[in-house]
């Protein structure tokens, strides 16, 4: 579906690019879909749930939208799941290390912090 | 407000390049940093629009919830090198767009719409791609 979405860059590498978002589309409708943040991160302990509540406030999703406080919406949702995914994933290889390492773990990540600074 | 712009873009997606990204062989499961997570993801961002143009440089990326950056670098005529940063803020009131010059305005119509869009498709494939989860479940993508 988005195999087509261009950028209107001009051919000469030497103009200035466009300063708004006017690649094409080729007839695409935006998919108004709010995407969710991942089930699994959805655990009180973590806060997510706090979280969650903070966005059902801010997007104020008892009262009617417009359609461009939709898209903002959206582009919130899209911005907050990817948080989240980064976290998960810098999360997730911290234990995955940890349980490499076991004990050891604290003296060898000392070690080549010290190693990367210098 | 320029050079606070560089200096920021080049803190985030500054060299190496992602490509170049290596693990470090005593620590063979150290994680990435956030920085270079960004850097991996920048280099899906800027490839969403088709080819780079030879001699430019482009990167677009999700900085945080509520922060979007597209920076563009390229030679001009006379061969001096040119930039172009534009933030993306969510607000309240709608998406801000953020330009040197202290230029800000609200995105709407068509460019909000394609706006949007290239969030949209920057999450899916960079969930994908990335993270390797499924964009609308965040379930772990099944090999």
């Amino acid at each position: 579906m988005h195999d087509t979405l261009k950028r209107s860059t001009s051919e000469n590498s030497q103009e200035r690019p466009r300063d708004s978002f006017e690649f094409l589309r080729d007839g695409d409708e935006l998919d108004l879909h709010i995407p969710f943040m991942s089930p699994d991160l959805k655990s009180p302990e973590d806060g997510t749930e706090f979280r969650i509540e903070s966005e059902r406030r801010m997007l104020n999703l008892e009262t009617p939208r417009t359609l461009a406080e939709i898209k903002r919406d959206n582009a919130y949702l899209i911005g907050s799941n990817l948080e989240a995914l980064r976290h998960q994933k810098l999360e997730e290889a911290l234990q995955r290390e940890q349980e490499f390492y076991g004990l050891e773990y604290e003296r060898i990540k000392t070690k080549d912090d010290v190693r990367l600074a210098s | 407000m320029t050079r606070l712009f560089k200096k920021a873009l080049q803190l985030i997606t500054g060299e190496p390049s992602v490509s170049s990204l290596k693990m470090p062989k005593k620590r063979p499961f150290k994680k990435l940093t956030e920085r270079e997570l960004l850097q991996l993801e920048s280099e899906i961002g800027a490839n969403l629009f088709g080819d780079v143009p030879v001699g430019h440089r482009r990167e677009f990326f999700c900085l945080d919830a509520k922060t979007w950056i597209w920076y563009e670098e390229w030679k001009d005529a006379k061969g001096k090198m040119q930039s172009s940063t534009t933030r993306y803020e969510i607000h309240d009131k709608g998406i801000l767009k953020v330009q040197e010059g202290a230029r800000y305005s609200f995105v709407e119509g068509a460019e909000l719409d394609n706006l949007v869009l290239a969030m949209r498709t920057y999450y899916e494939q960079v969930a994908r791609h990335i993270y390797k989860r499924d964009p609308h479940t965040g379930f772990p993508l099944t090999a």
